[in-house]
């Protein structure tokens, strides 16, 4: 049996005298689609942050390919994300001065790719999402579903092993939500990248191989799903 | 609602925060300009003070009669290390004499009343350098009321009418002067100051608008959110002038206390190079209520000014004008500016500025600032092609996104920069035609000169008659010696007595016999030996053979060291006796071999001349080259303090700016940084976005301003001239200015830090 990819054992964190995760244990296969549901205020995003090394859990297993990202200083943990991670939010985390096509350059540049390349391969991603007429349009000129695209490309451009996404439908109507959510499981198939999604629309955690149930702080319940993929 | 205004503005971490970072830029905008009123009004205080020196007598007959309510003054300068001491000599001549400023009685016969700085210099100084040139003891220190500042150097010397009414220049005085002086500089200083008030002002209000507007973004989508429950436009108006004049007024408050810990310092910031009197730097009443109501009242409108740039709906915030990039247009002030200042320049003469020049120079100004936002969002478009990595693209996107946003902090630096760099670049022009080869030679040169001086400085006795317009009053024997000097034997015994000083070299000018000081044909008035005039090289040669020439002296005796060093005569002159025995001595040049040794001879001849009728102190080439040079320097200083502080402003804009900038920014950054981007890579977003503006617009105003400098001295000076060398007090002013804005720039980077810590992070 291989080893996963992603692994958090019996996480606990708290903000304060507020306890948000209190033992939640889960694992992400390679190319697996886990999605975590839950309610509001449930600990699902805090979830994600553990296993993204945003945040460090106050006691607890974070390991990602057999290394212990909890761990990690600060600064392994920023290269990590910069090079084997990828994320898309719900919204905001596109760079409002920034065209379309720089907003997808703008990894790539940091991970000092020359200039020509990283424009030439952020092109070719707003292609790969049929985009590319809105490449020199800012973040303002985009709609929810086009901005969203433009972070799924940005997400994916430097080829990430795993895809973290929070609610990246939550402000999209629903036929647009479906579109994104397509386009990002297809592409991260494409990939060969482990998704994790925090969502509390069942019709997205629907798509997704294994959903994860939080609740008050603990993982309920790993259901496999086996949808999309 | 504006009680709801004031909760608003006080509630929560966040709104503290912000309330008290607007308050403490607004409170160093505050300072800097409280400093700035405060020297001014010093300046006014010590330019209106009561001029003493100014008092006007009568002629002294030659019987002298006692008489209540007068008394004699002989007024005069001396000059030690090249400071001037202003001397009076006074005598009353019954009851009820004028007591003289600052002394509660007339110095009595054989005492003297100095100013603390001399009074200090007198116990310091060797007495043969100094002391022995004022008869008596100290009686008392001189108060306040007769100095123009701490540092001045005045005598009040008590002597008996006797003695005093034969001097040369003495006058009988009922009353003394009460208003102020001639001030030939004040006018200037006076318009000087309000161009560079205005200058200044424009900067220190941005800052404090800035400081306002900062996290607008954020006080925007709260306003959104009262919207949306029922507050009306009016009424978010009167919630951001509230928001926006209690930062105000806490930062004014704060700015007057921050000056009250800087006011000691400023007695030494004086426009003259003199100290001022504490108690005279300070702003007037007005000045304080000014701050505390106008900066609050000035906030406030801009804030309200700002909420018309953006419409504030229930659903939002939309920005109603989006920013356009700026148009080449914009450059068409500043290329008119400098081809009319070219133009000037062309039809400028050594000896005159063409009228065009004027209105060129002061088109570039505006052209600088009109074109500033074009140049920056050009830089900031060139920015990410030239360095490679995010960051620049970054800076780059958000400085072209708005240039005139980006510029407007530094709008006042450009200002500074290039008035600093042609003022820099002109001054050791204008210094060295007066500070030139001949007069530098001369340096240790003293003249002291015996007959009626043309120029009397500030004596006040001076009617600055040429030699030869002798009062009527006036003896035949003293008419003899104010137009030809020094008695043969008086002068013969002085020669003596001066070559006995170790080092020196004496070089006396005797007047011509015939013609009494007056030039007579050929405009010949003095003879000099031609052993002395072969030591003395630059002030001519002697034909051939001969041992003595006649020579034209009066250009010797003049204010200007760049004419007084010019050649008194030549092989063409007529020769002259070297029998000097029967000759009134005119001058004498005595070259010192030291410091010490030039004010021991000065203290000699002070004491041992009085029948000399110049009235002027003798003084070297070298001290009157310093005391032109002064002036250009007291200039060259207050320019260079107005781009220190301007710099320094313009460094608390951008910090201030970043600041706002950062909050409005914070959730693309705070993701950037979940996202794995370095916080180095988003600090050098952060410096890139407020030096490449900073820089781009200290070159090109620099630059600008170097170009038509040379240019100005390739037109008036003379050919061979080399181009201006920019000193090092410039490069240190520039470089210091810039390293402090810098610093204040970096102020803002553990900001960044905190506010986009991953750890922080919440998503909704």
């Amino acid at each position: 049996m291989t080893e996963p990819v992603l692994k958090a054992l019996d996480l606990h964190v708290s903000f304060g005298q507020t306890p948000a995760l209190r033992g939640a244990t889960v694992v992400a296969e390679r190319a697996e689609f886990v999605a975590i549901m839950g309610p509001s205020g449930s600990g699902k995003s805090t979830l994600l942050h553990c296993l993204a090394g945003i945040y460090v859990p106050g006691s607890g297993e974070v390991h990602y390919n057999g290394k212990r990202v909890d761990r990690m200083p600060d600064k392994q943990r920023t290269k990590l994300r910069r090079t084997e991670f990828g994320f898309v939010f719900q919204f905001g985390q596109l760079v409002p001065e920034l065209s379309a096509v720089d907003n997808i350059a703008v990894p790539l540049l940091l991970n000092r790719v020359s200039r020509r390349n990283a424009y030439r391969r952020a092109q070719s991603w707003l292609d790969r999402l049929g985009i590319s007429e809105l490449a020199r349009r800012r973040t303002g000129e985009l709609s929810g579903g086009q901005a969203q695209r433009v972070a799924i490309g940005r997400a994916l451009v430097l080829h990430p092993k795993v895809l973290f996404a929070d609610e990246p439908t939550g402000s999209l109507d629903s036929q647009t939500g479906r579109q994104v959510l397509d386009l990002l499981t297809g592409v991260a198939r494409e990939e060969g990248s482990t998704v994790v999604l925090v969502t509390h629309d069942a019709r997205v955690a629907a798509c997704a191989d294994r959903t994860v149930h939080v609740t008050d702080g603990l993982v309920s319940a790993a259901v496999q799903v086996g949808g999309a993929r | 609602m504006l009680r709801f205004g004031w909760q608003l503005t006080a509630r929560g971490r966040a709104a503290l925060v912000r309330l008290f970072v607007t308050a403490g830029a607004v409170a160093v905008g505050v300072a800097i300009l409280l400093c700035v009123l405060a020297d001014f009004h010093a300046f006014e205080v010590t330019a209106s003070k009561p001029c003493w020196q100014c008092t006007q007598g009568t002629a002294v007959t030659s019987t002298l009669t006692r008489s209540a309510g007068t008394e004699l003054w002989n007024y005069g300068e001396d000059i030690f290390h090249g400071r001037t001491v202003e001397r009076l000599e006074v005598a009353g001549l019954g009851p009820g004499a004028p007591v003289l400023p600052g002394v509660s009685r007339l110095p009595a016969v054989g005492q003297y009343y100095a100013s603390p700085a001399l009074a200090a210099m007198l116990r310091s100084v060797p007495r043969d350098e100094l002391g022995s040139r004022f008869p008596g003891r100290l009686a008392g220190t001189i108060g306040d009321q007769a100095l123009a500042s701490p540092s001045d150097l005045v005598i009040y010397i008590g002597e008996t009418p006797s003695r005093l009414g034969v001097q040369a220049s003495t006058m009988r005085v009922d009353a003394i002067a009460a208003t102020h002086g001639k001030q030939i500089w004040s006018p200037y200083f006076q318009a000087a100051f309000a161009v560079g008030a205005a200058a200044f002002l424009f900067p220190i209000l941005i800052l404090i608008g800035t400081a306002t507007r900062l996290s607008a973004a954020r006080r925007e989508e709260r306003f959104a959110a009262l919207r949306l429950v029922g507050a009306t436009s009016a009424q978010i108006g009167v919630i951001a002038a509230v928001d926006a004049a209690v930062s105000a007024l806490l930062g004014a408050v704060l700015g007057i206390g921050l000056f009250l810990v800087l006011q000691p310092e400023l007695v030494t910031t004086a426009f003259t190079s003199a100290r001022y009197f504490a108690a005279d730097v300070t702003p007037t009443i007005w000045g304080y209520l000014g701050m505390l109501l106008a900066v609050p009242a000035a906030s406030a409108a801009a804030a309200l000014l700002s909420l018309r740039r953006v419409r504030i709906s229930p659903l939002g915030v939309a920005r109603s004008v989006t920013p356009r990039a700026p148009s080449t247009w914009r450059l068409v002030p500043l290329i008119a500016g400098l081809v009319l200042f070219a133009v000037g320049m062309a039809l400028s003469g050594s000896k005159s500025i063409g009228a065009a020049a004027y209105p060129g120079l002061l088109l570039v100004m505006i052209g600088l600032v009109f074109g500033g936002s074009w140049l920056t969002d050009r830089a900031a478009r060139l920015a990410p092609r030239l360095a490679r990595g995010a960051a620049p693209l970054l800076a780059g996107r958000r400085l072209a996104d708005n240039p005139k946003a980006a510029f407007r902090s530094i709008r006042g630096l450009v200002l500074a920069v290039f008035l600093g760099t042609m003022v820099a670049g002109l001054i050791p022009f204008a210094n060295a035609t007066t500070a030139t080869p001949s007069a530098r030679s001369l340096t240790n040169v003293m003249l002291d000169e015996f007959i009626v001086s043309p120029v009397c400085g500030n004596d006040v006795n001076c009617t600055g008659n040429s030699p030869g317009d002798i009062a009527a009053t006036t003896s035949a024997r003293e008419q003899v010696i104010e137009a030809n000097g020094l008695p043969p034997q008086a002068g013969a015994t002085l020669l003596r007595q001066l070559r006995a000083f170790r080092g020196t070299s004496v070089y006396p000018i005797y007047s011509l016999p015939a013609r009494h000081g007056r030039p007579g044909p050929g405009g010949y008035n003095g003879i000099i030996s031609c052993a002395s005039l072969r030591q003395l090289a630059v002030l001519g040669s002697c034909p051939a053979g001969a041992r003595a020439v006649e020579a034209n002296t009066m250009n010797l005796y003049g204010d200007n060291p760049s004419d007084t060093t010019e050649p008194i005569a030549g092989a063409h002159n007529p020769a002259g006796s070297d029998d000097a025995s029967g000759l009134y001595l005119q001058a004498v040049l005595i070259r010192v071999p030291s410091e010490a040794m030039l004010e021991r001879v000065r203290t000699f001849l002070a004491t041992h001349t009085p029948l000399s009728a110049s009235g002027a102190a003798p003084r070297t080439f070298g001290e009157a080259v310093q005391a032109r040079v002064a002036v250009g320097d007291t200039v060259q200083r207050l320019i260079d303090l107005a781009v220190a502080l301007t710099l320094l402003v313009a460094g608390c804009s951008l910090a201030v700016a970043i600041g706002g900038g950062l909050l409005e920014r914070k959730r693309p950054f705070t993701l950037m940084r979940v996202s794995g981007t370095p916080l180095a890579t988003l600090a050098r977003v952060v410096i890139l976005e407020a030096v490449v503006p900073l820089i781009a617009a200290t070159v090109v105003a620099a630059g600008t301003a170097y170009g038509m400098s040379a240019l100005a001295v390739a037109r008036l000076a003379s050919k061979g001239t080399p181009l201006p060398v920019l000193g090092h007090g410039y490069y240190l002013t520039m470089t210091a200015g810039l390293l402090v804005s810098l610093t204040m720039i970096t102020a803002a980077l553990p900001l960044l830090g905190r506010m986009t810590t991953p750890a922080s992070v919440r998503f909704e």
